[in-house]
């Protein structure tokens, strides 16, 4: 579900409440306020959410998504409700460069390259389609 | 390069580490990664030593450790939690790098410990750790 690079935060709840994910819409929002931010800390910037939508938005999974920001403003995704081994942190690092550390249903961790831990949205989701950790939603199957 | 510390007492693996997770670090109950991250200069993970406070009682080491922290005018927020990191249970996650769990010991906070011998970059260090927590606790009951 692509974006438009001026999408705000403020978009990108709306939409994910469009999307019955009123949750995760709620959460965003406090993550991009104020509250609770401790001194040299950002409040989760439009950027990185942008890349968690368009993230979110591609892929399914039978995991709930819970989120959290990191000091530096980047929106955490965490995939931690598998029934089984699996498990994902993806750290937003803008709309298209992510850091991340998963689990495989084998319990292995994923690693993607010379980096290992730092790839680009696409390329991760495909790995971890491919892995077995989530599936393709809607049309981007076989792309 | 993760840091070798020297001087200090080693923990033992029935010992548990209490490590203060700001409101913005767990969603529904789950811990993200994010808060086992070390940055900047960062060389250890900062936490508290449990069994200094009392051998068994979690009560009494709880509230040992928000009293050292309010001590040294550490900002706890309502919604923070306490992860509780058993030693024995990180070493089971975390087998990549040999982490080391020391009581560093500050004379305003007996109880401040850090777990050593992963780095800035180490995110799978980081994601082991917080897979491994059993217990969180309100960092204001």
């Amino acid at each position: 579900m692509a974006l438009a690079s001026s999408t705000t935060i403020a978009e990108i709840s709306a939409r994910l409440r469009e999307m019955g994910e009123g949750e995760l819409a709620d959460r965003l929002d406090y993550l991009a306020s104020d509250e609770d931010l401790d001194p040299g800390e950002s409040p989760a910037t439009d950027e990185s959410a942008r890349g968690f939508f368009e993230f979110f938005t591609s892929v399914k999974s039978d995991s709930k998504v819970g989120l959290a920001c990191s000091p530096e403003g980047w929106v955490v995704g965490e995939w931690r409700w598998f029934p089984d081994k699996r498990s994902a942190s993806i750290w937003f690092l803008d709309g298209e460069q992510v850091m991340f550390t998963a689990r495989k249903r084998s319990g292995e961790r994923v690693a993607i390259g010379e980096r290992k831990n730092f790839t680009d949205r696409f390329t991760l989701a495909k790995v971890f389609v491919q892995e077995g950790l989530l599936s393709w939603r809607l049309s981007q199957q076989g792309t | 390069m993760a840091s070798q510390p020297t001087g200090n007492i080693e923990l033992l693996p029935e010992h548990n580490l209490a490590r203060y997770c700001r409101p913005r670090m767990v969603s529904g109950g789950i811990l993200s990664s994010d808060a086992f991250i070390l940055r900047g200069e960062e060389r250890f993970l900062s936490t508290n030593w449990l069994e200094y406070f009392h051998d068994t009682d979690r009560g009494i080491q709880m509230s040992g450790v928000r009293a050292s922290l309010a001590d040294k005018g550490f900002d706890i927020r309502p919604g923070g939690r306490f992860a509780v990191i058993n030693i024995r249970l990180a070493n089971q996650f975390v087998t990549r790098v040999q982490l080391r769990f020391l009581l560093l010991g500050q004379r305003n906070d007996p109880s401040h410990a850090g777990i050593f011998g992963y780095t800035t970059s180490d995110i799978d260090v980081a994601g082991d750790l917080s897979e491994s927590v059993r217990e969180l606790h309100p960092a204001i009951p």
